[in-house]
This record gives C-alpha cells, sequence and structure tokens, in this order.
C-alpha cells in the first residue's frame, strides 16, 4: 500500500497532463492493454493500485485503461507472478492460466467501458485541488537546489500522507469485514462441493471474496485448495479474488463509483465461472 | 482539512509507525506477520512514522495543504475508523490466533495424512491447507533418523517432507493448542497449529492426531501443549494419518512464534 501511495504522490506531482495525452493510445484496444499490463512494471498489490489508478485517470489517463490497470496490476506484477510460480512448484502452466485468465477479466471489463463510455457510470472525480495538479504540481520552488528538492520531498509525503489515510478508511473498514466472515462463515460446508465440475469452481469464488487475500499470498493458499479442489476451480479462486474481494472493494467503489463496481461484479463473476468450468473440462478430457 | 485535522492525521501515521516499533520490540508481531517480513515492516514502520512526524511539523508550521478538503464529518469519521485498531493495538496485549478461528471446520478433518502412493500429490486427510507432507508409500523401510531432534511440528513437517512413513517411531516433540472431537476416543485430541505465509490473513490450520496413553478429556480446547511421544500412522477410513503416540503432555506458553511457515 505504501508502495501505492507514494507511487500516487510522485504521479500527482511530476506527472503532466500533456505527457498522458501524448502517450496514450487514442485507439480503445491499445489503451485498454496498455492499461492492463502496465502492472508488469507497477509492483502494487490490491490496495496499492487503487491509489495510483485514480492518480492516473486525474492525469487523464482514459477511465477504461485505469479499470484495466486496477484489475490486472494486483496479479500481473512481477511479484505476485513470481509467488504464484513459488506456492505451485514452479508450474509455468499456472502462472499463465492466472495472468491470461486474469487479462481477459481486465480486457474484458475495459473495453465494455470503452464501448459504453465512462460517463454513463459517473465516476467520482478527484477534489478540485488535485484536480489542478499540473497547475499547483510544483511548490513555490525559490531559492536553492537544496531547499527547492527538500519542499519537494515535503511536499510529496505531504500527498502520500492524504492519500494514505484515505487508503486506510478503507482497508480497515474491509478488514472488520474480512476478519468477521473468516470467523463466522464455516468454510468446510463449501468445501464439500470441491470434487465437482462446476460445483467446485462455483464454490470457490465467493470463498475468495470473502477471504479478500493480498495478491502476494492468495496463491499459497490457493495450493492449499488444490487437494480437493479442480484446477479450474483454484485458478478462479485466484483470479476473482483480486477482482471482487471484500477489503478491495470498497475502495473500487469509493474510487470508481457504484455502477462501475456494480458491472465489474456482473462480468467478472460469469467470465471467471466460465473459464473455470471450460478449462475442467479440457483438462478432464473427452 | 483543518489544522486539528492535519494534527490528527500526522498523530494517525506517527502512531501506526510507534505501534510496529513496539509489537517488534516486544517480539508481539509475530502474533500478527511471519518473522521473514520483520525488515520490510521495521521499514514501514519507519515511513509511517517519517510521514506522521512531517506533517504534524507541516500542521504545526501550518504549511498550506493542496490536498483535497475533507468535511470536518469526513475528517472525524475517516480518523476514528483508522484510529480504532491503532489505539486497540496499543492497549490490548495481542494473542496469537486459537482454535475459535477454524472457521466451523471439524478438526478431525485437518489432520495431516501421509500420501497414499509415491509421487502423489494429496497431502492432508480432507480439506485442511497445511504445508504439503511428502511421503513415501504405506509400509516403506524405514527411513534415517532426523539430523536434529524433532522439538516442534515445523521440524516434524520439515522431517516428514523427507522421511514420509518411514518416520514412523522417531522420537518427536511438538507444541500446539488441544482441540477435542466428538468423532475421535476420548484418548485423542488432534494437536492444532497453524501455518501462514504473510500474515494471519493467509492462516491455514494444519493437525497432528495425538494418542495418548489415558483420557485426555481434563485438557481444555484451546490449550496450548507440549507434547512428547513417537511419530506414529494411525489408519482410518482408508487414510494413514500423521499422529503422535504421546509418552507425556503438558501444558506450555503460547510459542513466541506461534505459527509455522507455509513454505
Amino acid at each position: 500500500m505504501l508502495v501505492g501511495v507514494f507511487a500516487s504522490a510522485v504521479v500527482q506531482q511530476r506527472l503532466r497532463g500533456e505527457v498522458v495525452a501524448r502517450w496514450m493510445p487514442r485507439h480503445r484496444l491499445p489503451a485498454v492493454l496498455l492499461g492492463s499490463l502496465f502492472g508488469l512494471v507497477a509492483p502494487v498489490c490490491d490496495c496499492g493500485a487503487v491509489p495510483l489508478g485514480r492518480r492516473l485517470m486525474a492525469k487523464g489517463v482514459p477511465v477504461a485503461a485505469a479499470v484495466s490497470f486496477l484489475l490486472a496490476a494486483p496479479v500481473l506484477n512481477p511479484v505476485t507472478l513470481a509467488a504464484t510460480a513459488v506456492a505451485f512448484s514452479g508450474n509455468l502452466a499456472i502462472v499463465l492460466l492466472r495472468a491470461g485468465m486474469t487479462l481477459s477479466v481486465a480486457g474484458g471489463v475495459g473495453l465494455l467501458v470503452a464501448h459504453l463510455g465512462s460517463v454513463r457510470f459517473g465516476v467520482p472525480v478527484l477534489a478540485a485541488p488535485l484536480e489542478d495538479a499540473d497547475k499547483t504540481a510544483q511548490p513555490a520552488l525559490t531559492g536553492g537546489r537544496g531547499r527547492r528538492v527538500r519542499l519537494a520531498l515535503v511536499d510529496l509525503v505531504g500527498h502520500a500522507s492524504s492519500e494514505c489515510t484515505d487508503v486506510l478508511f478503507f482497508v480497515v473498514l474491509g478488514a472488520l469485514f474480512t476478519a468477521a466472515s473468516q470467523t463466522l462463515v464455516p468454510r468446510a460446508d463449501i468445501v464439500a462441493l470441491g470434487g465437482l465440475h462446476a460445483g467446485s469452481v462455483l464454490a470457490l469464488m465467493p470463498v475468495a471474496t470473502l477471504l479478500s487475500i493480498c495478491s502476494e499470498a492468495d496463491a499459497f493458499v490457493a495450493r492449499a485448495f488444490a487437494s480437493s479442489f479442480s484446477t479450474g476451480a483454484v485458478l478462479a479462486f485466484m483470479t476473482i479474488g483480486q477482482v471482487v474481494d471484500l477489503r478491495n472493494g470498497l475502495l473500487i467503489w469509493r474510487t470508481l463509483g457504484g455502477r462501475l463496481l456494480l458491472l465489474i461484479v456482473l462480468v467478472s463473476y460469469p467470465l471467471v465461472f466460465v473459464e473455470g468450468v471450460v478449462l475442467n473440462r479440457i483438462l478432464s478430457g473427452p | 482539512m483543518s489544522r486539528l485535522g492535519r494534527l490528527g492525521r500526522g498523530g494517525l501515521l506517527l502512531g501506526a509507525g510507534l505501534l510496529i516499533f513496539k509489537l517488534l520490540l516486544l517480539g508481539q508481531l509475530h502474533y500478527y506477520l511471519s518473522p521473514s517480513f520483520d525488515g520490510v515492516t521495521a521499514l514501514t514502520g519507519l515511513v509511517l512514522a517519517t510521514m506522521g512526524g512531517l506533517e504534524l511539523w507541516r500542521a504545526w508550521r501550518a504549511v498550506p495543504d493542496r490536498q483535497p478538503s475533507h468535511t470536518e464529518i469526513d475528517a472525524v469519521v475517516t480518523l476514528g475508523l483508522v484510529a480504532l485498531p491503532l489505539v486497540a493495538g496499543l492497549l490490548l496485549a495481542p494473542r496469537a490466533l486459537g482454535t475459535d478461528g477454524l472457521g466451523g471446520t471439524p478438526v478431525s478433518r485437518l489432520v495431516l495424512a501421509f500420501d497414499p502412493a509415491p509421487g502423489a500429490s494429496s497431502s492432508v486427510a480432507s480439506d485442511s491447507a497445511g504445508p504439503p507432507v511428502a511421503a513415501s508409500a504405506s509400509g516403506s523401510p524405514a527411513a534415517p533418523g532426523p539430523r536434529q531432534p524433532i522439538g516442534d511440528v515445523g521440524d516434524l513437517l520439515s522431517y516428514l517432507r523427507l522421511a514420509g512413513e518411514g518416520g514412523v517411531g522417531q522420537p518427536v516433540r511438538a507444541r500446539g493448542l488441544v482441540a477435542h472431537s466428538d468423532d475421535l476416543p476420548s484418548n485423542e485430541f488432534v494437536l492444532v497449529r497453524y501455518a501462514i505465509v504473510h500474515c494471519v490473513a493467509d492462516a491455514q490450520p494444519l493437525g497432528l492426531l495425538v494418542v495418548a496413553p489415558s483420557d485426555t478429556g481434563g485438557l481444555p480446547t484451546n490449550q496450548w501443549v507440549e507434547v512428547t511421544g513417537t511419530l506414529a500412522s494411525e489408519p482410518r477410513d482408508g487414510d494413514h494419518l500423521v499422529g503422535i503416540r504421546a509418552a507425556q503432555i503438558v501444558s506450555s506458553q503460547e510459542p513466541s512464534e506461534p505459527y509455522i511457515p507455509a513454505f
């Protein structure tokens, strides 16, 4: 999360809107793809992706590309992919399938948002002082170089502190919900469905949503399910858990608004379910 | 945000940093996080404390704030909620996850089992999620003893990965939580430990079947105990469960590192 809020502060302070306009592809597909794959060079987990994503939106990155980044970055980053490889004893197929399923959700939602137009989703924009960022991005830089650097650093930490408190509110709230669900919802009943093609996928997806495990650790939990659940279910667990989860859902709701969050849920749940079931069918042979 | 709000924000960030250092210094951070993250957690505490200190300084010196302004109510709710776990962390003594964290899973389903055949991937009797116990086939020849005495569950799991069922009969000492089950006879209970990767949020319970020479009903559930005995294979419903034939069971303190690393 701290990496995310500092990255957000750097974007706020250093990235100018004109640069985004110059480099951002004008067509939907490349823009969404760029947003999805940006996670490969931005090693942020799910709670770090949100502050960075919303700051990029404030700087002019199209909503569709920012949404794709938010959904893909927690998984399509080097740390998560490496953790998945370690958890599954270097099984590259699992790593690639996880990345592919995540990319399909991020890309699918992003393209749909681009097609429908982001205006109709009423995505909240950051408050005025931040929208005016380009005018206010640089602090009153007077005096020697040392003083300018010091002022810029203090300003950077100020942005990060504000962002951090904002994000912490939803992290704490989400953690409360998650702790309650982990304690009160009996997982044993759900596990009974583990052997079924479709049932296993359907059973593990809500478990992932309720557990809300960080993207860098969820593969190790998923690995433990591998002995009693189908491969498709385990991959669905790792995919949906980073797209629709209790803790991050609140942050996304705050950042993107209720309508877009609903769209994400409505698209990602059926898509991941179908992918999981198809995968089980393929793996089990004719 | 008002000057008071900014002071509150700075105080919270500084407090969060101090809480991390308090937990680190008192050795209590391991109730929440894997020891492998001590370094990065200390760095996080340092960064948070620095952010908080700077924010307090900025508010004190009335440096203009260019962050989006929250309403007073918004600021109070945000700071109040974030302060809750901070205050709780500073005031309450933390404790490790107990058997109440099993989420309704029957303890008899947590017991580790030896793999039924060489190369098989199944590691546990049912849905439990402990570290894999790569084991040789049932009836395999006796494996060499461990390089060092098996002093706890972590050592035992490491040994089982190498020796599998061939390690049966080796002396074992293990600490864990007592968990009784109606499915088990009165002289048996499940010794529960949690394995974690990052933190308690990803904790996965695993169990060892303890077979005692006499009734164990006097041991309360959720009590930490140290079991001394020999490694055993307990056939149940077609599975070979990992067990300990106990020679001695004594109550013990919660260990300083209550969780075992998942990998």
